[in-house]
């Protein structure tokens, strides 16, 4: 048997899957997607999107929780909040490739400081994880603050759980055990270039959650990260603005861009339309931020929510 | 002052010099071992220690100069040490080597192998020889290199052989049986120390009861004949255990070097000569070095020369972070074996370049990164997928740290091999289940940038 026809056995033997009865368990999304809409059918509100304009980190991050309403709306006493920044290369943090670490370790000492029992930052490198840790400035800056910070690349066993998709281009992937069993997630990318899907924002940002990415980029891609994002909302995102590259992404170094800002809202798919904007795109023109707001997980129309810069 | 005031303060002085040579040697290998261990990113200030340490020894002063053809800067202090041998004999290996630090602490026996003993000087010849020809093999036997070898390989979960045989031959025969017979540092420090100036002395009012060769370390006592060998390392056992006090440190007088006996007898040095004709007929096995296409360290000089400066130390494989150096097993042979080599697919070079902060002998050179050609990476468009199915993956251009990787006017990746160092990130990326992309070492001549 060659290798062509071992895929093609393959490819079949796993869409018949999808027909047998016990194959697959469509029960797991169905619940997901349904708490997913009651949540927002519930809140009924219009969703918010904060603009902090500034590049003091822990000023603005101030400045955009006191505006959401305080932090205390997010996080709970005793609650275990997990952050997803991007720490996915070894680029030091002028170099605009990795989530600012002063912002970083200003939200875990907000977070902390409402109560928050565990903060745990985390990110899955696809470099060295020990050199990006020390050259993003991340794992010293959070240390510091008292949050624990690591990188995901060590086991299969230990930080992944398998979770049920079951959406077109992805069934079934190793996803972070630390996200599914968090009370809080919040997500906090660097807006920055990335030269297969152009931008990468917050919904890009969650792959970094995935052991296989490589699979990812094997299938269709901007469907994967739309699919992905419909399976696990964060709670908040909170995307980087405040300088990233403009090209030779994600990897850098190259260019960099002064945005000066950040944006907090709840909404993945309206925080993203906007930062693509502000890279100069058109959010409809970023596949998978369209895709994503097509499966539901939010607003591409970024200026139909409650927008306010402070 | 009466004698036995006199007699009070030598044994303070020697119960002194007990204590200290009980922590001395021992807290050198920890410390050894400590640096050691602390060669890892980012790599602390302190890891230069072993690089001085290493520098200590005469011979790697030999093949640095062999090598460059010039004195290093650190040249005085290799220097030094033959200055002290020529004084005092075997200080190095009694008090500082961490080998000795080991070693010490075996049980004392006395059973010298006589064949080896006395071809020890033509070992010692035939390693020179392979170190002036250009071979840093020989180095690998030197303390600080089989040192970090055997360490490196405890810690990539190995046995370490060298070292097991070590202990298990200084536990069967006497403690200091490696460093007497094989170590070749050892050995040139032995050869210098013939001539040293102070020296351990049995007076002749010595009634041979034997309690001070029963202590030696080193079988370098021989009451009968009233000496004690170049092998002596000065750890003064002798001197506390004899009954009598007839064992003294003094200035050698003229008039005994002609009689003890300094130069090789002229059997000797015919045997000698017939074993190193006999290593000559042997020699290309021992020092050619055949081109193998691997990947090597960024920074690594071109492969022949890398193969003969290589003194397989090992400390670039503990240092690097990626663990992208492994040793190369000896089915390449053994002019390559243990030598570092990148195989991108299981880790790809992180281009931090500690590798070339730790090694000692300047197999991998201080290069700066925009000079680095590890090698050059090859796209297989009949193999990629967005070639043959159209997918936005472009995950090795995601990957390449030097922007190596372009693409078309349909956005297709190709390989631009003047920008690429052949880190092997686009490789380790690659989705598919054979890599698209593939890194191939460069040819021998250049290893650098801007060469030819």
């Amino acid at each position: 048997m060659d290798r062509r026809e071992f895929i093609k056995i393959a490819t079949y033997a796993s869409i018949s899957t999808l027909v047998l009865p016990g194959c697959s368990s469509q029960k797991p999304l169905t619940q997901q997607t349904s708490e997913l809409q009651t949540k927002q059918a519930a809140s009924g509100t219009v969703g918010e999107l904060i603009i902090v304009e500034g590049n003091e980190p822990e000023q603005l991050l101030k400045r955009g929780f006191d505006t959401l309403g305080g932090i205390e709306n997010f996080i709970k006493k005793g609650n275990t909040v997990v952050i997803k920044a991007n720490f996915s290369v070894p680029r030091l943090p002028e170099e605009g490739c990795t989530t600012n670490p002063n912002l970083v370790a200003g939200l875990v000492k907000m977070c902390k400081a409402a109560g928050a029992k565990e903060v745990k930052v985390i990110d899955h490198p696809f470099n060295n994880p020990i050199i990006c840790l020390e050259k993003s400035g991340i794992k010293k800056a959070v240390t510091e603050v008292g949050g624990t910070v690591y990188a995901l690349n060590s086991s299969l066993e230990r930080y992944f759980g398998t979770a049920k998709v079951n959406g077109k281009a992805l069934w079934e992937i190793d996803y972070s055990k630390d996200v599914l069993e968090a009370d809080v997630f919040i997500n906090m990318p660097i807006l920055k270039h990335n030269y297969a899907t152009d931008v990468s924002i917050g919904l890009k940002n969650l792959m970094g959650l995935v052991w296989d990415r490589g699979y990812f980029h094997k299938s269709d891609l901007h469907l994967c990260i739309a699919e992905l994002a419909a399976f696990k909302k964060p709670n908040l995102t909170i995307i980087d603005a405040i300088r990233g590259i403009t090209s030779n992404g994600p990897t850098g170094p190259g260019p960099v861009k002064d945005y000066n800002q950040i944006i907090f809202s709840t909404d993945p798919v309206a925080a993203d339309a906007y930062a693509s904007t502000l890279f100069g795109k058109k959010p409809a023109k970023v596949d998978y931020i369209r895709l994503a707001a097509e499966l539901g997980v939010g607003q591409l129309d970024w200026e139909k929510l409650n927008v306010k810069r402070v | 002052m009466g004698k036995i005031e006199c007699e009070k303060s030598l044994n303070m002085k020697l119960s002194v010099i007990r204590i200290l040579h009980r922590f001395l040697p021992v807290s050198i290998f920890v410390i050894t071992i400590i640096v050691f261990w602390r060669h890892q990113y980012p790599l602390p200030s302190d890891a230069v220690l072993l690089l001085w340490f290493s520098r200590l020894d005469p011979l790697l002063l030999l093949a640095e100069w062999r090598n460059t053809g010039s004195l290093p800067e650190w040249f005085w202090l290799p220097l030094i040490l033959i200055g002290i041998t020529m004084l005092f004999g075997r200080l190095f290996c009694g008090w500082i080597c961490p080998v000795g630090g080991l070693l010490a602490q075996i049980p004392s026996r006395q059973h010298n192998i006589d064949l080896l003993y006395k071809g020890r000087y033509i070992w010692l010849a035939l390693v020179l020889l392979v170190l002036i020809s250009g071979s840093n093999w020989a180095l690998i036997l030197t303390p600080f290199h089989i040192f970090t070898e055997e360490f490196t390989r405890m810690w990539q979960g190995k046995i370490p052989w060298v070292l097991g045989g070590m202990l298990l031959t200084s536990t069967l025969f006497y403690p200091r049986f490696w460093c007497n017979n094989i170590c070749p540092t050892g050995l040139l420090l032995a050869s210098l120390s013939r001539i040293r100036l102070f020296r351990l002395f049995v007076n002749n009012e010595c009634s041979n009861c034997m309690v001070c060769t029963k202590g030696c370390h080193s079988v370098a006592i021989n009451p009968s004949e009233r000496t004690i060998s170049e092998d002596c390392m000065l750890c003064l056992r002798c001197m506390r255990n004899c009954p009598k006090g007839e064992i003294k440190l003094s200035r050698l007088e003229k008039a005994k070097v002609t009689s003890y006996e300094m130069m090789l007898s002229r059997r000797q040095f015919f045997k000698g000569g017939v074993v190193l004709t006999v290593a000559g007929a042997t020699w290309p096995l021992l020092t050619s070095a055949s081109s193998i296409g691997v990947i090597r360290p960024p920074g690594a000089v071109p492969e022949t020369e890398f193969l003969m400066l290589c003194s397989r130390c090992g400390r670039c494989l503990k240092v690097c972070p990626a663990e992208c150096l492994v040793p190369m097993p000896i089915e390449y042979g053994f002019t390559a074996f243990l030598t570092p080599r990148i195989i991108p697919r299981q880790a790809k070079c992180e281009l931090c370049m500690l590798c070339q902060e730790v090694c000692p002998t300047g197999a991998i050179n201080k290069v700066p990164l925009e000079k680095v050609k590890m090698g050059t990476a090859y796209l297989d468009n009949k193999k990629c997928l967005v070639y043959t199915e159209q997918k936005i993956c472009l995950l090795c251009r995601e990957q390449c740290p030097a922007h190596a990787i372009e693409v078309d006017d349909r956005d297709r990746p190709y390989v631009n091999s003047n920008l690429c160092l052949g880190c092997g990130g686009c490789e380790k990326g690659c989705p598919l289940s054979e890599a698209a992309i593939v890194v191939q070492p460069n040819k021998d001549s250049w290893r650098y940038k801007d060469e030819n």
